[in-house]
């Protein structure tokens, strides 16, 4: 296959790789919250990690931070510091509720708007989230499948004699 | 087959395969917005983007080598065979240009009064990007790999793809349309994505790109980009994703000084930190000066409006003013103070100190210390970071 048709169908494949449904973290935080503060629900991850964005560097929301202020620094470290945040009753947001309470409430601990966190999940991400139809065909997908076709096209349109 | 092309398709192989050995260890754009200070106050000059970051053009390429990157004592005017892709291994075929990048982090991070904690991020940013231009249509395509799940610029798990559009160039490309997942254009475009002014006004490089149409300007003494948000189409459903605008614009006033404004205004029906209707908006000012090439200042400051229904409107403000210091060329000190205060809560403030080697050709190691005192409702904590980044342009 020479450079030209492979650089032409490059983008075509790839539109069509990216059509793969997405892959999920496996939550195991939420659940030990959920157990230790008897919620009844899993909390989301976008509790504790900013934007939803699941590593051990993006627990930045201000209810992962106070977590960290007391100690968080692993799975085997939550038990003691969601204790000792219930015992301060920390209030990340200032809205006047503990955060464990808001837990409890079903409420965000970061958000004054005492957003819901058990009719609201958190968002999906990945190309296949894109559409309502799962593997359905995505915008970047498209954007790629169009400039392949766009550019074999003009070559091809190149190499018919006037 | 010609022979030009049997000598090329081997090197290109073994090229992509280096470059995807390289990233398998191993993303997001850098801009380096103190390049004013070598009198580059336009963008397209070395990126593709009019906005800047991103791919480097070939003269962006030549620069890099010739007034970035440290010269031990070799004339900087004399550009090194290793200025291109991949260190000169590949040269692009016409109309295709090639990049990519790889930055492994070390973190140690302190939240009030526990202990240190480590934290390596070996794939904090492992990405490669290729834009094609044909007459006047481009096409642009980042993939990467991000370190976390959840990315906003995830197609599959972790790999995301930051960039994706094609454009058209119009008038000698002084304008360019471009319809895809793109850069919103608003403020000093800096790779310190976590900076207050980057993160509350949610235009960093890192992942809050957005679809949407967006058409850029630029011509002599001014730049500008005015973006028509439609959404993130990489996060699901249909309620977390935002609509608006954003616009960006800035005046050389001389060589080198550049003054800038920005305004956004965007709604969702989910807002992805809040989970409840939002519509927020920042507008702000921003400057590049360099009164002496050594020394560049960086400012910006942003108003922020948050407006969920129920409650009261919050009027906020986020502000960076950085010093860039260039002692020797390719070594680099920063010093960064910011604040913000996000509506009725006090101040939050905090201050950076940074250094930079540009050691080799497209190489560099950063080393940043940094230290805030953060307002989280009543509380007031202190937290104190210190990053090490090594980081490959290929």
């Amino acid at each position: 296959m020479s450079l030209k048709s492979l650089s032409a169908r490059l983008p075509l494949v790839l539109g069509l790789a990216l059509l793969a449904a997405p892959a999920r973290a496996v939550p195991q935080f939420p659940r030990e919250i959920s157990n230790q503060l008897q919620l009844g629900y899993d909390p989301p991850c976008s509790v504790c990690h900013f934007e939803n964005k699941t590593s051990s560097v993006t627990v930045t929301t201000p209810f992962g931070y106070a977590l960290r202020d007391r100690g968080l620094t692993g799975r085997e470290s939550l038990p003691g510091a969601l204790t000792k945040l219930a015992d301060d009753h920390a209030d990340s947001d200032g809205d006047g509720v503990a955060d464990t309470v808001e837990l409890q409430n079903g409420t965000d601990p970061n958000s004054r708007a005492n957003a819901s966190l058990v009719d609201v999940a958190d968002p999906n991400v990945g190309c296949s989230t894109a559409w309502p139809i799962r593997g359905a065909a995505t915008p970047l997908a498209l954007l790629l499948a169009a400039s392949g076709a766009a550019i074999m096209l003009t070559r091809r349109a190149r190499r018919i004699p006037r | 087959m010609s022979s030009l092309r049997l000598l090329l398709v081997p090197r290109f192989c073994l090229a992509l395969l280096f470059a995807l050995i390289t990233l398998s260890f191993a993303g997001h754009a850098h801009a380096y917005a103190w390049m004013i200070r070598h009198d580059y106050s336009r963008c397209a000059t070395c990126h593709l983007d009019p906005s800047g970051a991103g791919l480097l053009t070939d003269y962006g390429r030549d620069q890099s080598d010739e007034v970035l990157r440290m010269r031990y004592g070799s004339p900087s005017s004399e550009t090194s065979s290793t200025s291109g892709f991949l260190w000169g291994l590949l040269k692009e075929p016409s109309g295709l240009t090639l990049g990519g990048q790889f930055r492994p982090m070390f973190m140690e991070l302190k939240v009030g009064s526990a202990p240190f904690a480590s934290d390596t991020v070996p794939l904090m940013q492992t990405e490669l990007q290729g834009e094609l231009d044909v007459g006047h249509f481009r096409a642009n395509l980042s993939l990467g790999i991000a370190p976390t799940d959840g990315s906003g610029a995830s197609i599959a798990g972790r790999f995301i793809s930051r960039e994706h559009w094609v454009g058209y160039g119009i008038s000698d490309d002084r304008f360019l349309l471009r319809v895809g997942r793109i850069n919103l254009p608003f403020g000093v475009r800096s790779i310190e994505h976590t900076l207050w002014v980057r993160r509350a006004t949610r235009t960093d490089l890192n992942d809050t790109q957005q679809h949407g149409v967006a058409l850029a300007f630029d011509g002599s003494g001014i730049r500008a980009e005015v973006m028509a948000i439609a959404g993130n189409y990489q996060i699901r459903p249909d309620a977390y994703r935002e609509r608006g605008y954003s616009l960006s614009a800035e005046y050389a006033a001389a060589p080198r000084l550049g003054l800038g404004v920005s305004s956004l205004a965007a709604h969702a029906a989910r807002d992805l930190l809040l989970k409840t209707s939002n519509t927020r908006q920042a507008h702000g000012v921003f400057a590049r000066y360099a009164p002496w090439e050594p020394l560049v200042l960086l400012g910006e400051g942003d108003v922020l409006v948050q407006h969920t229904p129920g409650s009261p409107t919050l009027v906020g403000l986020a502000s960076m003013l950085q010093a860039d210091v260039e002692p020797i060329q390719g070594l680099h000190f920063m010093l960064t103070g910011e604040t913000y205060t996000p509506g009725k809560q006090a101040q939050s403030y905090g201050g950076w100190l940074g250094s930079a080697w540009f050691f080799a050709p497209h190489a560099d190691v950063r080393l940043d210390f940094m230290r805030r005192s953060e307002i989280f409702g009543p509380m007031r904590l202190p937290v104190t970071a210190a990053i090490a980044q090594l980081h490959v342009y290929l």
